[in-house]
């Protein structure tokens, strides 16, 4: 298939935007409640990021360990 | 499905990450993984399984091994405890959890084993999007089928 039969595609939003990012190089190793594409929690446990984020009224957010330096794993 | 774009990452090049929902009976957490078409099965921080209320206590462990080749244990969990979703399509989760430790030397893989028996997944690296589209194999919404049959 060429390119212009593919055409211009319908594109979905990144899961992490620019600025998000920019925010979570201050967050590595941290986990993270993430809602409407910004941080709204840090802490050091899954739980304990989930719970700050309750605490803001936010009961659904995106929990996100920050990796310190992020290598490709593969398992078999 | 659309296409979805790579996300930026802290201080690295985009990546094909996605968003997907792990679910333990009435319990549930939204995560963010890499699609990688290079890990045989799916792999989480075992955060999540502490989370959602799993022991690790009756968690299989596991020796596993890294693109690097480095050996390391994962946990797993009984077939039919753990779903994923990713937007609307629900499926079982047929891969294992790896505790990071202090280091948190590594990310959520969404692998082989369920992720890509489920969808269709193409890479337009050049445009940094991927196409993720539903297999003819698996009608939506289908997941409780799937789940008895294995």
């Amino acid at each position: 298939m060429t390119r212009s039969e593919i055409g211009e595609p319908t594109v979905v939003p990144p899961s992490i935007e620019d600025a998000l990012a920019d925010e979570l190089e201050r967050h590595k190793g941290k986990w993270v409640a993430i809602f409407n594409g910004a941080v709204v929690a840090v802490a050091d446990s899954a739980a304990e990021a989930r719970d700050l984020a309750q605490e803001k009224s936010i009961t659904d957010p995106t929990l996100f360990r920050v990796p310190i330096n992020p290598n490709r794993i593969a398992y078999y | 499905m659309p296409w979805y774009s790579y996300s930026a990452t802290p201080a690295g090049d985009p990546k094909p990450l996605v968003v997907v929902r792990l679910l333990h009976g009435a319990r549930q957490v939204r995560l963010i993984a890499l699609v990688d078409s290079g890990a045989d099965g799916s792999l989480l921080d075992i955060g999540y399984a502490d989370l959602l209320g799993l022991d690790r206590a009756i968690a299989a462990v596991h020796q596993a091994t890294g693109a690097d080749g480095g050996a390391f244990e994962v946990y797993e969990w009984p077939p039919g405890l753990l779903e994923l979703q990713f937007e609307s399509h629900r499926f079982p989760f047929r891969g294992a959890f790896i505790d990071f430790g202090g280091s948190a030397d590594g990310e959520n893989l969404m692998g082989r084993s369920d992720f890509f028996s489920q969808f269709i997944v193409q890479f337009w690296n050049s445009r940094q999007l991927m196409n993720i589209d539903l297999s003819p194999d698996f009608p939506a919404g289908d997941a409780s089928a799937q789940l008895k049959a294995h």
